[in-house]
């Protein structure tokens, strides 16, 4: 509870996210006071890495964002920002924790997605996986934890830089986790594209927290003590703009699992693997 | 504020517009405003543009936004102009009956408050 007011305070303070130098390129800037809404109709997936865990289907993908002189909102990520200097600038940040959208359908982002599967339902009989494994049926409901953190982003030539660390605020998982990355935004022709590359660390009591199975699991389970983790990620993303409103995007994420997770009895793949195709259109 | 599209005009005072009364060649102008500072980036500036030219000799010279003509001069050693006008980015140019160009300048729009970087990756809730 400390942190949540210690997280209203800073928001509500008098943090300026006033920026003096030109915003290139396009697709990765915002207009202040000014809402943006855009929808994505297509087809894509998102691989769960955990027994029992089902494809995520991507069909409609939202993209929404404000920010105001002192706070923004940007795809469930709540902030307020300093600038530091043209190339820098620093920001309080709040979110939902996203691990528990493997074991929830419909968690956070997952609720905009069509599927008939609720995984995270009770099931009466249940097919054990294996003598070593678990699957997601079979444990306890994972916990809906509320993240704070401060995160650095800066601009070194073209390259886009970005280092975060969070901390659960809301008393679940009592961890941090932590990320650092860079993007090379460029464009082409019509085309704009943005390869990024991230290495995310994630506690010991994250990890145990939602990959970890300790005594309150049924017996028949195997247990496993949580770790700290080390998950590298690439991204490439693809949009061309057909119109004022209207664009063609696409995009493909890999996030590879370390051993940290991979040694839980719940975790089938060593890596969750993403992409999509599809047409935007701008509402807003 | 945020309907306040426009905060400040700048006054030109690039080589190209020099002040006619200080002028020594054989045609000069002054043009105001060169620099114009909107709220917000993407807006119009909306000013009174104002010139004064000055020639050594007769001339018929056609004042252009851009390809806009705005104003012409017939016979003339020097003339003023004065418009409420809307623009972006944009060449203003004196030219001769033949539309070669005897003067041009840029008028530069620039914004208060610049878009900002976004601080998460789009499409980013997946």
């Amino acid at each position: 509870m400390r942190y949540c007011i210690l997280l209203l305070a800073l928001l509500v303070g008098s943090a300026n996210a006033e920026t003096t130098a030109a915003c290139e390129p396009a697709q990765s800037c915002a207009s202040e006071h000014k809402l943006h809404l855009s929808w994505a109709l297509g087809y894509g997936q998102r691989s769960n890495p955990l027994y029992g865990g089902d494809e995520l289907p991507l069909v409609i993908l939202p993209d929404i964002y404000y920010y105001a002189e002192h706070w923004f909102f940007d795809n469930g990520k709540l902030g307020s920002s300093w600038a530091l200097n043209e190339q820098w600038q620093l920001s309080l940040v709040a979110q939902f924790n996203q691990e528990k959208g493997h074991f929830q359908k419909w968690f956070g982002g997952n609720a905009f997605q069509f599927s008939s599967t609720n995984f995270s339902s009770p099931s009466i009989s249940i097919d054990r996986v294996g003598p070593l494994q678990a699957s997601v049926q079979e444990i306890r409901k994972r916990p809906t934890a509320f993240d704070a953190g401060l995160q650095l982003d800066g601009l070194v030539g073209q390259w886009l830089v970005k280092a975060v660390v969070w901390q659960d605020v809301s008393n679940t998982y009592q961890g941090q986790h932590a990320s650092v990355g860079i993007s090379l935004p460029w464009q082409q022709a019509s085309n704009q594209w943005q390869l990024s590359g991230s290495v995310h660390w994630k506690s010991a009591k994250l990890i145990d927290t939602y990959y970890g199975i300790d005594n309150n699991e049924p017996f028949y389970l195997p247990r496993y003590n949580g770790k700290p983790s080390w998950q590298p990620e690439l991204r490439l993303s693809w949009q061309r703009p057909v119109s004022e409103r209207v664009a063609l995007l696409a995009f493909v994420r890999y996030l590879h699992l370390d051993d940290a997770m991979t040694d839980s009895p719940l975790v089938r793949t060593d890596n969750v693997t993403t992409w999509f195709l599809g047409i935007s259109y701008r509402m807003y | 504020m945020q309907g306040a599209w426009l905060l400040l005009v700048l006054n030109g005072l690039s080589p190209a517009s020099t002040a006619p009364a200080d002028c020594a060649a054989r045609l000069c102008w002054q043009v105001s405003p060169q620099i114009c500072v909107t709220e917000q980036p993407g807006q119009l500036c909306q000013a009174a543009l104002q010139l004064n030219w000055q020639s050594q000799t007769l001339i018929s010279p056609c004042l252009y936004l851009a390809e806009q003509k705005l104003h012409c001069w017939q016979n003339s050693y020097g003339g003023q102009w004065q418009q409420q006008l809307s623009w972006q980015n944009a060449n203003l140019s004196l030219r001769s009956a033949d539309d070669s160009v005897l003067l041009q300048t840029s008028l530069q729009v620039q914004s208060r408050k610049p878009a900002r970087r976004r601080l998460n990756s789009p499409w980013s809730l997946f």
